[in-house]
């Protein structure tokens, strides 16, 4: 008889995917909790994602914005909704083609490489493969991380980097933190080696990392990050030797994220779930008390401290622009909410969460407050009042023309950074 | 030249063994009874029908492999775990 043998293989039960994705429905239950009043077109239909079939995402380059997996930001928008959201799904699937069909071998893929596999993702192929049953869209988040591991398992001289001495937030955080995030979610998905590996090593050498600053309870920056962050120039001058510090908000947003996820990953080991609870408490910790400028109340692209008395600085702060107006932006001031909602979350701590806020106070409801109605160029315009909504965090802006532009592509996802405190329409789960 | 040709003669293949694609690890999500079919990994060159067996290495609890319908089938019941060395073997029937 002609006979053939398989590979080996495995055969595996794994955790459900689970999502704590609140809905928009948590959301408005939120604002209702909190006394806000959502106004007229804060949510609109987004019933066509106009033009984008096929591979048209290539023009959406992956090493700028949205900052987000793509994939997975659509698929919560459309998922969080139960109308008007069929633009979200189609977005999604665009995003899902061009991963699938055109982003192996593609030149912004080779270029994303050279800098670090920073915008790498895989975590929203992840969820739609398991949504809609896709093995596609799972296939390729296995290649993603299986890229990823590549890059990792030879990045020090061939090798892996050594835990305890290689700076993880060197060139800032995201490279580490998505490449985490997307090696716990294949990890769960389908218990594929190398992203298991890849998971538990990034996780020892994030605990181990000695730019982790143990009296302050956040990672820093290399000096030559600040340098290329335009930091160490003016209005700045911050000067590493001399004890000055600093870090990019959103980078630790996407940290929180990746760490959190690693928390709660049925396949990490109770110690490093430990290792990571940790660290994540001690950030919420310091960004309680630190996160935002006390004259603006809004956070910056960059946040820091001064080496000379360790008090925090932020790099659109009112001390560094004589002309605060040009090029502001808040956008980023949210990147906080979900981590101080982490620390309410591990600790049972409700200062994370809610509070009156006062300087070197600004817990998580009010930064949330502040940074979703700031004003791009303008630092005391408000999209609206305290006690309004002008906009849900995922939600579609229709333009002047008509065309329905997505909130996240300029924002840099509210909703990535924010998803937590909607938990149980504004009473998140305290484990 | 005088050239001469041989009348219609019939080129015999010999029959051809099954071809494999790697398999990859077969996941279930805890809990959701559902089947996973096989039948896409391998191809017979020779469009034959094939039988398809598996190996004696253990599935995790809940799980079977289903000859008939060249599946493994998951009964939702069974908890987390995974083993390995599954193999599979594609028979066409034919010398």
């Amino acid at each position: 008889m002609a006979i053939a043998a398989s590979n080996p293989f495995s055969v595996g039960i794994r955790v459900p995917p689970t999502s704590s994705m609140p809905t928009v429905l948590d959301e408005i239950n939120t604002y209702a909790l909190w006394g806000w009043q959502t106004l007229a077109g804060a949510n609109p239909a987004y019933n066509t994602g106009t033009g984008l079939t096929g591979s048209s995402q290539t023009q959406d380059f992956i090493h700028s914005d949205t900052e987000g997996d793509d994939v997975w930001t659509n698929l919560q928008a459309y998922n969080r909704r139960t109308s008007g959201n069929n633009g979200y799904y189609e977005r999604a699937l665009s995003w899902r083609n061009y991963y699938v069909n055109n982003f192996e071998g593609s030149d912004e893929r080779s270029y994303d490489a050279g800098f670090l596999y920073d915008h790498f993702y895989g975590w929203g192929l992840v969820q739609w493969a398991a949504q809609f049953s896709d093995s596609a869209a799972l296939a390729e988040a296995v290649r993603i991380t299986d890229a990823l591991y590549g890059f990792w398992s030879t990045r020090n001289g061939g090798t892996w980097p050594a835990v305890g001495s290689f700076p993880m937030a060197y060139y800032g955080h995201r490279a580490g933190a998505r490449n985490l995030r997307s090696a716990v979610a294949v990890a769960d998905a389908t218990f594929n080696a190398n992203a298991i590996e890849l998971r538990d090593r990034l996780i020892d050498l994030w605990v181990a990392s000695p730019d982790w600053d143990a009296i302050r309870g956040m990672y820093w920056m290399s000096n030559e990050q600040m340098g290329y962050s335009s930091l160490t120039g003016s209005p700045w001058n911050m000067v590493y030797a001399n004890g000055d510090r600093a870090v990019s908000d959103f980078h630790i947003g996407l940290l929180a994220e990746a760490f959190f996820a690693a928390a709660m990953s049925p396949g990490v080991t109770p110690a490093r779930k430990a290792a990571l609870k940790s660290k994540i408490v001690a950030m919420a910790t310091w960004a309680l008390a630190n996160c935002l400028d006390p004259v603006w109340r809004y956070s910056g692209p960059y946040v820091g401290i001064y080496g000379s008395d360790g008090t925090s600085w932020h790099s659109q702060g009112g001390a560094f622009r004589s002309q605060p107006g040009a090029g502001w932006d808040g956008h980023t001031t949210p990147s906080w909410v979900n981590l101080l909602v982490m620390g309410y979350k591990f600790t049972g701590d409700a200062s994370f969460l809610n509070g009156t806020p006062a300087n070197g106070y600004y817990p998580a409801k009010y930064v949330f407050n502040r940074g979703s109605k700031s004003v791009f160029g303008n630092t005391t315009a408000r999209t609206c009042g305290d006690n309004e909504v002008a906009n849900y965090v995922d939600t579609v802006i229709l333009t002047s023309s008509g065309t329905p532009t997505p909130f996240f592509s300029w924002n840099k996802g509210f909703l990535h950074y924010t998803y937590l405190i909607f938990e149980n329409g504004g009473a998140p789960t305290v484990f | 030249m005088a050239k001469t040709s041989s009348g219609p003669f019939t080129v015999t293949v010999g029959n051809l063994p099954p071809a494999w694609q790697t398999v990859p690890t077969i996941t279930f999500a805890q809990g959701v009874a559902s089947s996973v079919s096989i039948a896409a990994y391998v191809t017979d060159p020779n469009g034959d029908a094939l039988t398809i067996t598996k190996n004696s290495a253990a599935l995790p609890a809940g799980v079977t492999y289903d000859a008939h319908n060249k599946r493994f089938v998951y009964d939702g019941g069974g908890a987390v775990g995974i083993t390995s060395g599954n193999v599979l073997t594609a028979d066409d029937g034919r010398p």
